[in-house]
């Protein structure tokens, strides 16, 4: 059986600079990709996938740290720089493995305004859950390098591994410039039905990566677009990718995050900021790792003995002792209850959170509880404002703040909806 | 030029050596503990030496005692202690804390220090923001009025202005604590306790040895300590400090009266909502009802249960690692009726309370007239 795409799910920045999305300050690719592989529906049998393949520039945590917040510990990762070549060899994927296990994909884009500069914006993050089963597949994949003074390479079926079997074929060409709708015209010379997809999906701010990801959503089943050809143009490289859409495709979005509107383009990660160094009371690089179960995966220990929640673990029943026996069960990162709730004001953060407050201002705190029971303390995700007490809140990865070389990274709450 | 630490820990020790009516020579000291945090790193972890020499004991030791805000409760517990062992007859106890030499970032650097900086402070909160979050749960869960907590800093100011040793003598009304401008949520400027450096030294004998020593010796009735969970999210109240429940149980079945013949409470304010919580959980008024017996009068220096008649932590100041033994100064002064103006009529027993971190810690001591 062929392996196809059978979830799919995209995780957009929150803040806006005029007219284009943007990442906020706690937010990158690192968090954006966990953002979109925590929307993907369960993996069938709930567990971890066998490979995981990151296509871009997620950040220089990531080939560890992406696992480690989603839990897949025991999944090969594999790590591509990005475009639409290395998108879709990923989906293909090779070998016999490939076809019978369910692997991920994730594709992350940052690009855009001050590029030259080195600051990124405009992430985008695409989570491609791919599986033996119906869905989308990805046959065949061509990637033609030509020198950007030479025109785009006209569409011949052997880029295509052969003429496409079967009617109608549409060929899905990303953006919308004159070559590309030359390049449809000579497609058509195939007999293909050509259409054009927009480059940057509305909102999304500029990314040349998963837009090719996002293109796949056009070949919906319910549109009869069985045999596809998706075509890129690039600067230096012509992409052909031929696919067949054999069943449905459940998309779905990260929740949606109050918006940011941000003044200016947050300024890059400067190497000295990053090499904050605490004086005083902070928790230590060694610290941070240890703790990363409770503060990424919210992974608590319930005691079969005594009955009781142990969060965050510390190797022991915080009621009895017991260290023998405990479960290690993720507590849910939905459905947290507020009990308890604050705005700290500019002057009263640990000097660890004075950028997030340079930056933003006041943030909100909040004290919630979970479905199975623990509580647990968090910043509150976005422009500070007064949470009622009894609001659900859900959680999500974001940085907290720079130390000793790297950002640090926790869960925040997002406020989802008011108490009924 | 502003006193350093050492200066402030020779003031205090000589004047507590001066207090002694008929006069005591050092050398009878046999032991000492020093509550302090080490405020901004200073002589981190080498303090008691510098208390031994300041102090003049000669080779007595000294023990530093290290429990966040509660530091001086602890120590003064651990030098009670002592004597009522029959290990020692004389102890000198002291807090100290130095803080306002420390600019602004590394102050608070160290004031997170006694909280839980794995989970609270990655969230973002210092002190101010812990408090404010209790203060949100307990207006939730009572009705308490925002009002009940500016009373709290209104009373305490006014007691402040009596008190010399005050770090604050300025009347505030209520209006000014409503708009002060906001700290954490619901908590406002002057909710808060301010930066403060202060040295407070006790002198304990047995009381055989005090006898001949001063006609109006206090005794220490009873001690109680106990402690709780680190981070407010692991416990099982957010309005309620299970430690000071359980230092005051043991105080007083150590004691031989109970809380209705105690004249008045020095209890720990940190911010305004934490008197709220010490009246309750001492067991001066049932959960919730604190915030109307404050803003009837009833804590006032001249009411029936006066709270803090020294200003408290809100105005006397709080100097992290002395603020219990200047509860323990105010309790010694009150019963020896000898607080000057602040002084209230009649008292014979008093309670002062000391809390480490958001109530990690604490500590109750009893008082009272011999």
């Amino acid at each position: 059986m062929a392996a196809a795409i059978f979830a799919a799910a995209v995780a957009r920045p929150s803040a806006r600079l005029g007219p284009l999305a943007v990442e906020a300050p706690d937010e990158d690719a690192f968090t954006l990709a966990v953002a979109a592989a925590e929307a993907l529906p369960v993996l069938p049998g709930g567990g971890a996938p066998s490979r995981l393949d990151l296509v871009g520039d997620f950040g220089p945590s990531a080939e560890w740290g992406i696992p480690e917040a989603l839990g897949w510990r025991d999944t090969a990762v594999h790590t591509s720089s990005g475009g639409p070549a290395h998108l879709f060899e990923a989906i293909r994927g090779h070998g016999r493995e490939a076809a019978e296990r369910t692997r991920i994909v994730l594709a992350v884009d940052r690009s855009g305004i001050g590029r030259g500069r080195g600051i990124a914006h405009g992430a985008l993050a695409v989570a491609l859950a791919i599986g033996p089963g119906t869905g989308i597949q990805v046959d065949h994949v061509a990637a033609h390098v030509r020198s950007p003074s030479e025109p785009p390479q006209p569409l011949r079926p052997e880029h295509l591994g052969g003429r496409p079997s079967g009617d109608p074929v549409a060929l899905l060409l990303i953006g919308d410039d004159e070559r590309l709708v030359a390049a449809a015209r000579e497609a058509g010379g195939l007999g293909f039905a050509p259409s054009v997809v927009p480059k940057a999906p509305p909102g999304t701010g500029p990314a040349p990566t998963t837009p090719y990801a996002l293109a796949l959503r056009a070949s919906d089943p319910e549109t009869a677009v069985h045999p596809f050809v998706l075509g890129a143009l690039g600067a230096d490289r012509d992409v052909y990718v031929r696919g067949r859409v054999t069943g449905t495709v459940a998309w779905s979005e990260s929740a949606p995050a109050p918006t940011m509107v941000l003044s200016a383009p947050p300024a890059p990660d400067e190497p000295q900021a990053l090499d904050a160094r605490s004086e005083g009371a902070y928790v230590p690089r060694a610290r941070y790792l240890e703790n990363l179960p409770s503060r990424w995966r919210l992974e608590a220990d319930w005691c079969p003995g005594c009955g009781r929640w142990t969060f965050p673990v510390r190797g022991a029943c915080s009621g009895c002792g017991d260290s023998e026996h405990l479960e290690r069960r993720p507590l849910s990162r939905r459905d947290w209850k507020v009990e308890a709730a604050t705005i700290v004001r500019p002057g009263a953060q640990p000097t660890e959170f004075d950028g997030t407050v340079a930056l933003s201002g006041a943030y909100g705190v909040v004290i919630a509880r979970s479905p199975e029971g623990p509580r647990g303390t968090f910043q509150v995700a976005g422009p500070a404002a007064p949470i009622e007490l009894g609001t659900a809140v859900t959680t999500v990865l974001r940085r907290l703040y720079p130390m000793e070389g790297e950002w640090r990274y926790g869960r925040k709450a997002l406020v989802v909806k008011s108490p009924a | 030029m502003p006193e350093g630490p050492r200066a402030l820990l020779r003031t205090a020790v000589d004047a507590a050596f001066t207090s002694v009516d008929r006069g005591m020579d050092r050398s009878r000291v046999e032991e000492a503990f020093l509550g302090t945090l080490g405020f901004s790193g200073w002589q981190l972890g080498n303090a008691s030496a510098v208390l031994a020499e300041e102090a003049r004991i000669g080779h007595a030791p000294v023990t530093r005692v290290e429990n966040a805000c509660a530091s001086a409760g602890f120590a003064l517990r651990a030098g009670a202690r002592a004597i009522e062992s029959g290990e020692r007859d004389v102890v000198l106890v002291v807090g100290l804390e130095k803080m306002s030499d420390s600019p602004s970032p590394h102050r608070r650097y160290w004031l997170g220090v006694s909280g839980d900086t794995e989970w609270e402070r990655l969230a973002g909160l210092t002190f101010a923001g812990v408090y404010a979050l209790m203060a949100s749960r307990h207006i939730a869960e009572y009705g308490t009025p925002r009002e009940a907590l500016a009373e709290v800093a209104v009373k305490n100011h006014a007691n402040g202005l009596l008190n010399p040793n005050a770090q604050f003598h300025k009347a505030i009304d209520r209006a000014q604590v409503l708009a002060a401008p906001r700290v954490a949520d619901p908590l406002g400027l002057l909710d808060c306790c301010p930066v403060t450096d202060g040295a407070v030294a006790l002198l304990l004998a047995a009381e055989e040895v005090a006898k001949p020593l001063t006609d109006t010796p206090v005794a220490i009735a009873g001690t109680g300590a106990g402690s709780d969970a680190l981070a407010l999210q692991e416990r099982d109240s957010m309005t309620s400090l299970a430690a000071t429940r359980h230092a005051a149980d043991e105080a007083f079945r150590r004691a031989s009266f109970d809380r209705s013949t105690v004249g008045f409470l020095e209890v720990h304010d940190c911010f305004t909502i934490a008197e709220l919580l010490a009246i309750e959980d001492l067991g001066f008024a049932a959960p919730g009802e604190a915030a109307r017996m404050t803003l009837e009068g009833v804590t006032a220096r001249n009411g029936r249960l006066p709270v803090n008649p020294d200003g408290g932590l809100k105005a006397k100041g709080h100097p992290i690692g002395a603020s219990g033994a200047s509860q323990a100064y105010e309790a010694f002064v009150q019963l020896r009726t000898s607080a000057g103006p602040r002084q209230i009529s009649g008292v014979e027993r008093a309670l002062t309370h000391n809390v480490g971190g958001s109530g990690a810690s604490a500590t109750v001591t009893l008082f009272e007239r011999v």
